[in-house]
């Protein structure tokens, strides 16, 4: 085996363990906490859609990548030359994709240390000066609406009263609001106004959501970085069929990301 | 001598041909050739011995004198506590003596120096198979050796959670001052360290299975570098694992996570307003990623040692290494078993039973290919022609001390006693007794061996064996007394052991206490003989000839020291690293390269 493909072989091994101990624990964090509390991928707002098609996205890459190499093996210069530029484009949109996700993660404040996990004195200060005022304004309201807005006023009423001790069940009747609001003002309603979220775990749900798609989306960087480079010294008429390994190891490395990623969106996206 | 004055000139004409010599700072600042990257290695590593050492000095003074003022220094850094060293700061040294020795001596010295001048000599190729990220992997321990003195200058000073960084104490900042810059400094350190072991490793593995000279099967390499090739496997997977967890103790520390922060921690002691609201941390779980690599990493620093120790015992007792296929298949078990027998540094952290008894059992297993070497190793020695050199007198002392650390741990290994003796000096003894008394006699045999080959010259016998034996007996004195003072119950990272047991013992803990403080003092002092002969030697020793010990593997059969490249012409091998005192010779021994058709007795 060429000494520079059995080195990757080797990387990729340590790689390997690399996420495997990133998976690791998130699989012990994840799977420690008491059951039910988790937060669902629609708390998070995390769209299964946009995971899948990420998927799709980079598995295409994987084939782009693998056609780069035979066309190279071949001596076809220039249909090795496309497929690179495919599958860097293809890296691409994978990454517009997941800044479009990052970006409404950001805008509903899902950052570590960000998340309120409890209904707290912020809470109450919150949906009293700004929440409940905000919705009795709105003209002509359903009966529905106004029936959302007296369990509002009644929950902010208790909470304020201090009767209603148990954590758990504050955050329960908090959620269900949510829920209850959500459909009969609209979701776009209730960003308007900035309804409280409260979502248990959910500073670790971000801590870890960013922590791995974070490095993985860096892993994926270095490739297109690689890709770029592949490029260059094809538009500088250096590539040539002798940098077959070359372009093999660097399609390993992509490949290696792409099966990363394969793990990563079932277990933060599709896990229920 | 014939030999290496032959390379000697082939050497100066094959620099002619080239018609010009590299400039200074490519030659020896920011060189690609493995042997400079090694010595580069090399002293660094004693650099840091050097700073290591201190630290150790100033536990050993507190302990013995815990009410006194600290000498000299004292005015300077604790003006406003009497001159006394404070509470704070004693666990701050503690930290850092172990930080420094692990990260920054112990690893450095073996893998670094050691595995780096010898891996490519021993199988005969001209360099490392990736000489550029050679150099990338000495050069990454410049911001590692930047962010460790950082972290000393720092406002609340270096990290002072252990060596081990147990969160909360680690990860919160109002836990000790150490938390607040310190413990960042320590986890970017630790970062390019590891950085820098990777790309070590992968380089060492691809190189072994891929650039062995002609003739120079697996089963033919010597033990060093076998040691060093499953030593490179250790740390290339294993590593990774710890990457993660300093990874998310630095994001914690900087107080953007809290992946290691217990759920109901509140109150006074997290006063940033985030924090608090975080919940589901889990600080066991830095334990289980700390010590899938710390348990590993134990032998990360104690095989290449083994492996130099059978090449060195092997030559100067001019007798094949005994059972040379079984001391590489109880390595390679060895750093199996070290996989899977992290959980016995968790005994005493909550662990259900069944669990805590499939780790004892594992742990225990590591005794057998443990217990192979050692005998093995007498084996080899029994009936030898014995030299007794320096570089004997050490690599034998490693052999006895290894025994004696590896007993002490079968009693960390099984879990009713590690309850009793968890935390105690009794752990400190044993780690010492493996990491001082194996890894480090096993460095020093090294350096009394190889010496020749990497500077060209001698060292002095004389004051080698004079410090072999001061260090030995001071090591003995100040270690084997610790296993003492660890049964009568005194803890570690305490600065004043005197309160915490009876009335009737403390006299007795006193005198021990006293007796490893000297010792360890006296132990420092003979160091210096060590470095005044290394750098005594590297200027003025008397040349050394290509093979002063007559030894048989590659890195013997080409000048002292080895040319650009190494080999004038690649060598062929034709026999197993270990052919002394073979019947069929008249010599006492048979280059690896000798190509006479002559059947191997010690290759099995």
């Amino acid at each position: 085996m060429p000494t520079a493909k059995l080195a990757m072989w080797l990387f990729l091994g340590t790689e390997i363990m690399f996420f495997a101990g990133l998976l690791g624990a998130y699989i012990v964090l994840r799977f420690g906490q008491a059951p039910g509390v988790w937060p669902t991928p629609h708390d998070v707002h995390l769209v299964e859609w946009m995971g899948a098609v990420n998927t799709f996205v980079l598995i295409c890459s994987s084939v782009t990548v693998v056609l780069a190499h035979s066309a190279l093996l071949k001596g076809n210069i220039g249909r090795a030359t496309m497929m690179i530029l495919i599958t860097l484009l293809l890296g691409c949109v994978f990454l517009g994709i997941k800044a479009v996700e990052y970006k409404a993660k950001i805008d509903h404040h899902l950052l570590p240390g960000q998340v309120r996990e409890t209904v707290n004195d912020t809470y109450l200060d919150e949906m009293n000066r700004r929440v409940i005022p905000a919705l009795t304004a709105v003209p002509s309201r359903s009966a529905e609406q106004n029936k959302v807005l007296a369990d509002a006023e009644a929950f902010v009423k208790v909470l304020g009263s201090g009767e209603m001790t148990k954590v758990a069940e504050r955050i329960n009747r908090a959620k269900a609001l949510h829920g209850e609001a959500e459909k009969a003002f609209g979701a776009a309603a209730l960003e308007e106004v900035h309804w409280p979220m409260v979502i248990p775990l959910g500073n670790l749900w971000s801590s870890l959501y960013f922590a791995l798609t974070g490095i993985h989306a860096l892993h994926v960087l270095g490739g297109l970085v690689m890709f770029g480079l592949l490029l260059v010294m094809s538009m500088m008429s250096r590539l040539t069929p002798k940098h077959d390994v070359l372009v093999e190891n660097v399609g390993l490395y992509w490949h290696f990301v792409d099966l990363v990623w394969i793990f990563l969106f079932p277990l933060l996206y599709l896990l229920g | 001598m014939a030999a290496a004055h032959d390379a000697h000139d082939a050497h100066a004409a094959h620099a002619h041909d080239h018609g010009h010599e590299l400039p200074f700072w490519r030659k020896y600042i920011f060189s690609l050739d493995h042997k400079v990257i090694g010595i580069q290695f090399l002293f660094t590593s004693l650099f840091f011995l050097i700073i290591g050492g201190l630290l150790a000095g100033a536990i050993r003074y507190q302990l013995a004198y815990p009410n006194a003022k600290f000498p000299i220094l004292g005015d300077l850094l604790w003006a406003d506590n009497a001159g006394k060293m404070t509470p704070s700061d004693y666990v701050m040294i503690v930290t850092m003596h172990a930080s420094v020795m692990i990260f920054f001596v112990i690893i450095p010295m073996l893998t670094g120096a050691f595995g780096n001048y010898l891996i490519p000599l021993q199988i005969g190729y001209k360099d490392m198979a990736f000489p550029t990220l050679n150099m990338l992997s000495y050069w990454f321990m410049v911001p590692a050796v930047i962010c460790i003195v950082m972290s000393f200058l720092s406002a609340g000073g270096a990290a002072a959670a252990g060596w081990t960084a147990y969160p909360p104490l680690s990860v919160i900042q109002q836990a000790s001052p150490g938390s607040l810059e310190g413990q960042k400094w320590w986890y970017m350190s630790l970062l390019f360290v590891g950085v820098s072991s990777m790309m070590g490793s992968v380089n060492y593995m691809t190189t072994i299975i891929n650039c062995r000279a002609k003739g120079m099967t697996m089963f033919r390499m010597p033990m060093a570098t076998w040691a060093m090739f499953i030593t490179a496997i250790l740390q290339a997977f294993a590593l990774p694992v710890l990457t993660v967890a300093l990874i998310f103790g630095l994001l914690d520390n900087l107080g953007w996570t809290s992946f290691f922060v217990p759920a109901n921690l509140d109150g006074n002691w997290i006063v940033n307003s985030h924090r608090r609201a975080a919940t589901g941390g889990q600080p066991l779980l830095w334990q289980h990623l700390f010590w899938f690599y710390s348990h590993p990493a134990v032998y990360i620093m104690i095989l290449p040692a083994m492996g130099m120790v059978s090449d060195i015992i092997a030559t100067h007792a001019r007798k094949p290494i005994f059972g040379y296929k079984p001391m590489v298949y109880s390595v390679a078990g060895i750093a199996g078993l070290g996989f899977i027998v992290w959980g016995h540094h968790m005994f005493m952290s909550g662990m259900a039973p069944g669990l805590g008894t499939a780790f004892m059992v594992s742990t225990m297993l590591i005794a057998l290919p443990s217990a192979i070497k050692v005998f093995n190793w007498i084996f080899t020695v029994w009936g030898g022609n014995v030299q007794f050199t320096s570089a004997m007198l050490n690599a034998l002392s490693f052999v006895a001390m290894f025994i004696i650390g590896g007993l002490s741990g079968i009693y960390m290994a099984s879990t009713p006693t590690d309850i009793h003796f968890h935390d105690t000096y009794f752990i400190v003894a044993h780690i010492h007794y493996v990491l001082f008394g194996g890894s480090l006699f096993g460095f020093f045999a090294a350096v009394y061996h190889w010496f020749p080959k990497m500077f060209g010259r001698m060292m002095n016998e004389r004051w080698g064996k004079i410090h072999f034996f001061f260090t030995f007996i001071f090591f003995n004195l100040a270690f084997y007394t610790m296993h003492n003072i660890g049964i009568m119950g005194a803890p570690r990272r305490y600065m004043n052991l005197q309160p915490l047991v009876t009335p009737e013992q403390a006299p007795v803990m006193q005198t021990m206490n006293l007796l490893i403080s000297h010792s360890v003092f006296a132990l420092m002092a003979i160091q210096v003989i060590f470095f005044v002969n290394i750098f005594y030697s590297l200027f003025f020793g008397p040349k050394a000839d290509a093979n002063p010990w007559r030894s048989n593997s590659l890195e013997w059969q080409t000048a002292s020291p080895p040319p650009h490249h190494n080999f004038v012409t690649p060598p062929v091998v034709y026999h197993g690293p270990y052919e002394y005192g073979h019947p069929d010779l008249p010599e006492d021994h048979l280059n690896q390269t000798d190509p006479r058709e002559i059947r191997d007795i010690g290759h099995h």
